[in-house]
């Protein structure tokens, strides 16, 4: 057998076993192992079997997954969402959709101290969902600010998903980390006017809430000092140098749980079951990428993504019109496919493709998040809708896929203005930490 | 009976990825504690790396058949609407039971690999400490995945149709 029909057949049989829903890590597993055994030799398929599951768990770059996350449940625990979403309320809440704003504004700093949009989204669910039904919102715009804004955890440093990304890509955390920031921000704004958009147009959709008074507000800014002061210290002593991605990673997390310990909401239960949490992501993200690094060798021996770089190369088609290509496909594939999956299973093939267009694959990561992003409130499995129905079971499913339509029309928009100025993400890298 | 067993085992895998959190907790006070020593004692520590490794192979090993029973590895949902149904029980049956397969394959090279490991004393660098004994976690860890597996390939077959499912992700 030629070594790219054995890929093409490992690509048909992966697709059959994801079909039959076998957990993405064991598919990749399989597929590859058996791979390796036909193209290399069984004694090597075996050998990486046994020492894989131990070689690529420790290993000490990676230590950030899970600190990040035990940040992230920590963050969650000692109610920082809560303040931050107060904050936000002080600032914008009596404006139209001012609540819905407030939930976008404060998903954005929730996300710089987690790294998931699922727990964003379910975090600022709970507080926000309530305050817009007091107001009289219009769920749909209730529901699709918060599964929006909920995506903002991964594209705002720290992310997880930039984290596997690096490591797939062999891209520095750090340099992804900064690359984040800016069309993060951007993204935000976006979402903000999305919803003050619609508030414009149905003046019914977001009432709007209370005026707090000027001196009020920075008061109420102090509340959230304990959010600010922790982002600055994390995200700031990397970008200074002062410790590395996986030394901020352990600051971070012991200073969220300082705070909740401060606060006094961090019980014994409480805090055994961020525990939990974190060890159940952990386990399922290096799961995936166990099972990726049985997949990556097989389809190196396939050559298919060697060659298929060459041929894209070679065609007289221009780079971005390639490059539309790709990206149009990720957002197909991000309707079904979970983010994590489709990453690990593409990025082998396309970054190849992508570096010999030309295209950086820092820019590109970004890119891939926004997409990524775009899937996770995209019918038919998009991941924060369901969490924003758990928060909100009355409201009806096809409501809150017709609330977010607006905000999936603002990433469309963030994407446009990425690909046309790729500036917005490597600005802050390049000059922070030179070319 | 089945689900007897899911209970226990569930209960007995949740404790071990509580261990598993305890030391992800210890790990980030030892990283903490480099930080301190390095900055304001200027001794810096210098087995922090490899106890990090080290720890990170436990924590992943604690949590993987957790995450299993839990039903928290990511899988595509796409067509659970008709994979549900009775008459496909065979098939889900047979893909928990190749998972099964595969997981104990690896669990048997990861003992062996261990054992080859303490035959010749791979330690790591600095601390010199052994590290067959978190290969032999490993091991075991995946060995408890493909028991998790085989218990879903029997659940599978049961006529019950409605068992509840909750998958979480990211």
């Amino acid at each position: 057998m030629t070594p790219t029909l054995a890929g093409i057949l490992g690509f048909l049989a992966l697709f059959l076993l994801l079909a039959v829903r076998m957990p993405i890590g064991l598919a990749m597993m399989i597929v590859g192992a058996a791979g390796i055994a036909l193209l290399n030799s069984t004694t090597a398929a075996l050998n990486n079997l046994g020492s894989f599951a131990y070689s690529y768990s420790a290993v000490y770059t990676l230590s950030v997954i899970p600190l990040f996350v035990l940040m992230g449940a920590f963050a969650t625990v000692s109610g920082m969402g809560a303040d931050m979403y107060r904050t936000a309320f002080a600032w914008v809440g009596h404006r139209r959709g001012g609540l819905a704003a407030a939930t976008i504004i404060a998903c954005a700093g929730f996300a710089a101290l987690s790294g998931s949009s699922i727990a964003s989204a379910a975090t600022m669910g709970k507080v926000s969902l309530p305050e817009m039904e007091r107001y009289r919102y219009n769920p749909r715009l209730a529901t699709g600010a918060i599964a929006a804004g909920g995506t903002l955890g991964i594209l705002i440093p720290p992310s997880t998903v930039l984290i596997v990304y690096a490591l797939l890509t062999e891209q520095s955390v750090g340099r992804l980390f900064l690359a984040g920031v800016v069309p993060g921000l951007l993204l935000t704004v976006l979402f903000v006017l999305t919803v003050f958009a619609v508030a414009v147009f149905n003046p019914q959709a977001g009432p709007p809430g209370e005026r707090i008074p000027m001196g009020e507000r920075f008061g109420i800014l102090m509340h959230s000092g304990a959010l600010i002061f922790v982002v600055l210290i994390v995200i700031g002593g990397i970008y200074a140098g002062v410790f590395t991605v996986t030394e901020a990673a352990a600051v971070g997390a012991g200073l969220t749980f300082l705070h909740a310990l401060w606060t006094r909401r961090l019980t014994m239960a409480k805090f055994l079951s961020a525990l939990l949490d974190t060890i159940k992501t952990t386990a399922m993200v290096f799961f995936i990428l166990i099972g990726a690094h049985f997949f990556a060798p097989f389809l190196a021996l396939t050559r298919i993504p060697v060659e298929l770089a060459d041929g894209v190369g070679d065609l007289e088609i221009p780079a971005f019109a390639i490059l539309m290509v790709i990206i149009l496909a990720y957002i197909v594939l991000g309707t079904f496919l979970e983010g994590f999956a489709m990453m690990v299973l593409t990025v082998p093939i396309v970054l190849p493709v992508i570096t010999t267009l030309g295209y950086d694959p820092i820019w590109f990561g970004i890119i891939m998040v926004l997409v990524l992003e775009m899937g996770l409130i995209s019918p038919p499995v998009g991941l924060n809708v369901f969490v924003v129905k758990g928060v909100a079971p009355d409201v009806p499913l096809g409501e809150v896929y017709r609330g977010i339509l607006p905000f999936w029309g603002a990433m469309a928009v963030g994407v446009a203005l990425l690909v046309m100025f790729p500036q917005i993400a490597l600005f802050l890298p390049d000059t922070m930490l030179g070319k | 009976m089945l689900d007897t067993i899911e209970r226990w085992f569930e209960r007995g895998l949740r404790g071990l990825a509580y261990a598993g959190g305890l030391i992800l907790a210890g790990l980030a006070a030892l990283v903490i504690y480099e930080i301190v020593m390095r900055y304001f004692f200027g001794r810096p520590f210098r087995g922090g790396f490899e106890i990090t490794e080290l720890a990170m192979a436990v924590i992943v090993a604690c949590g993987l058949p957790y995450t299993a029973i839990r039903n928290g590895h990511v899988s595509v949902d796409v067509l659970s609407r008709w994979l549900d149904r009775p008459a496909f029980r065979w098939l889900n049956c047979a893909v928990h039971g190749a998972g099964a397969a595969m997981l104990a394959l690896l669990s048997w090279q990861a003992f062996d690999y261990a054992l080859r490991g303490m035959g010749y004393g791979d330690i790591t660098n600095m601390m010199r400490i052994p590290k067959y004994p978190f290969q032999f976690a490993v091991a075991v860890s995946t060995a408890l995945f493909s028991a998790v597996l085989v218990l879903r390939a029997l659940q599978a077959l049961q006529p019950a149709p409605e068992r509840a499912k909750s998958g979480d992700a990211q």
